[in-house]
């Protein structure tokens, strides 16, 4: 990858992040909407059980002004890192508000979210210098992209059992839709879902599909061959369980810029190409 | 054996290895510590599990949900899935009060803490007495739902009552409310009545 490559997909990843935490700025989930929530859980997780002991999240969510500079300065540093991809202080500091962000989101929220692992470990490659050295760790968050889902593959058909239950599909559907479907009458997805539920076999047969898909992942740890093909697996996911299981799982689909190839990068290079930062002014030559 | 060196050192983690070594371990602990938790089932952020849904769902007759309604009768309703961050803010803490049924020691995670860890490691105990809800904490939560309603909704809100209806599925796949029970109610954020009536 070369350093114009790198620019893109700096821009293109902190574009994405952007994009995400303004919905979910517009949404009152980022750290100044949230007010000053009492209740929280920590689980077993060792790292959240340091932050809390930290006291860092309960001093910016007890301090509105706090909160108030903390999105200020979690928006502002992704913007600097869009406008100045090849500045790696600045990409540090977004990563680390990230965290913070997305440790005292999901703190208070009372459990653990998956969609937003994403945010924790999306900007770790742009930290490493060198572009060969940085192409390595990108191609890493590549297999990482694999690695997981066929994890969740794994969960589901050898740790868990839910892949042997043929009515997973329905009974998740119903389980996760039963508050829309019941406040919203009338409306055209309603009508849609109903007419599902009334083919149950289709819910079941699109879960498997879906757990499927996340096992065909497994093809990406052993060949680069078919990255066309996968980069459309977790869209397919996503997209699929958006709407059957009423889950943002499309936040996590900022991992899968790591399957974009250098030449879909090069096309970007119209819209994400611009300057990384203005060029010195050569030195006036001194007549002699 | 020469055949399996060629194979790894083409590899992308043999090319690591060749190009930055304390890389290399970085990302070989890294991609370990990932699968080795996930086999633990113990997760250590940032190596994260990857088994949501892995658990059978099961079918059953009905299927509840919490509904939350404010002031003279206004139901909050998140109709989009991109909703899911503010979803995740109301109907997560408020399972989570609703099924402690507002007292801290019945918290799951405070009692395992209480019976099990902190007496296995007594060492550590004083490191996780923050790490519990205490009944103060529980306490303001229908106050900091008042405001988060009301910051929601962009109108000042004096009441919330939530209710913990029943539903089950007729042949057409429209929903049918089979109970409502009123879980939580008060006014002005004041200290909740919990009245178990049933409408």
């Amino acid at each position: 990858m070369n350093e114009r490559q790198r620019i893109i997909l700096t821009r293109l990843v902190t574009g994405c992040l952007l994009f995400l935490l303004t919905l979910r700025l517009l949404e009152h989930a980022t750290l100044s909407g949230l007010g000053s929530p009492s209740l929280f859980t920590v689980d077993l997780d060792l790292t959240y059980w340091l932050f809390k002991d930290s006291g860092l999240p309960d001093w910016l969510m007890q301090h509105r002004a706090a909160a108030v500079a903390f999105d200020v300065c979690l928006f502002g540093s992704g913007v600097l890192a869009f406008v100045f991809p090849l500045n790696r202080k600045l990409i540090l500091v977004f990563a680390v508000l990230l965290v913070v962000y997305t440790m005292t989101f999901e703190l208070f929220a009372t459990e653990h979210i998956g969609q937003m692992d994403g945010y924790i470990l999306i900007l770790l490659p742009f930290l490493v210098a060198g572009n060969r050295r940085f192409t390595l760790a990108w191609e890493g968050m590549r297999y990482l992209t694999c690695l997981i889902y066929v994890l969740a593959f794994l969960w589901k058909t050898v740790w868990g059992n839910s892949f042997y239950y043929l009515h997973q599909g329905v009974s998740t559907f119903k389980s996760n839709l039963v508050d829309y479907l019941s406040l919203n009458p009338g409306t055209t997805m309603t009508a849609i879902y109903e007419w599902f539920l009334r083919h149950p076999w289709l819910l079941n047969a699109g879960e498997k599909g879906v757990v499927l898909l996340e096992g065909i992942m497994v093809v990406g740890l052993f060949t680069k061959k078919y990255d066309r093909y996968l980069i459309w697996g977790p869209v397919i996911i996503h997209g699929v369980t958006y709407f059957f299981s009423d889950v943002f799982f499309i936040e996590l689909l900022v991992l899968d810029l790591s399957f974009l190839s250098a030449t879909a990068l090069d096309r970007l290079t119209p819209i994400l190409g611009f300057p990384a930062a203005p060029k010195k002014p050569k030195k006036a030559s001194i007549p002699h | 054996m020469a055949f399996f060196t060629k194979i790894l050192g083409q590899s992308w983690l043999g090319r690591v290895y060749k190009v930055d070594k304390p890389l290399f371990f970085i990302l070989t602990l890294f991609f370990s510590g990932t699968v080795g938790f996930n086999l633990l089932k113990l997760q250590i952020t940032p190596f994260f599990l990857w088994g949501m849904y892995s658990l059978k769902v099961p079918e059953t007759a009905t299927y509840p949900y919490l509904e939350l309604i404010y002031d003279h009768g206004h139901v909050l309703n998140l109709r989009h899935t991109w909703n899911e961050p503010q979803k995740t803010y109301f109907y997560g803490p408020l399972g989570r009060y609703v099924y402690d049924k507002a007292d801290a020691s019945a918290d799951p995670f405070t009692i395992y803490m209480e019976t099990v860890w902190r007496k296995k490691h007594p060492r550590f105990a004083g490191l996780t007495q923050g790490l519990t809800m205490t009944q103060n904490e529980l306490d303001r939560y229908p106050s900091w739902l008042r405001s988060y309603v009301s910051t929601v909704t962009g109108t000042p809100v004096d009441e919330v009552t939530v209710l913990q209806k029943r539903v089950s599925f007729d042949a057409s796949g429209a929903p049918v409310e089979v109970s409502s029970d009123t879980v939580l109610h008060f006014i002005d954020g004041r200290r909740p009545a919990r009245p178990r009536d049933r409408h």
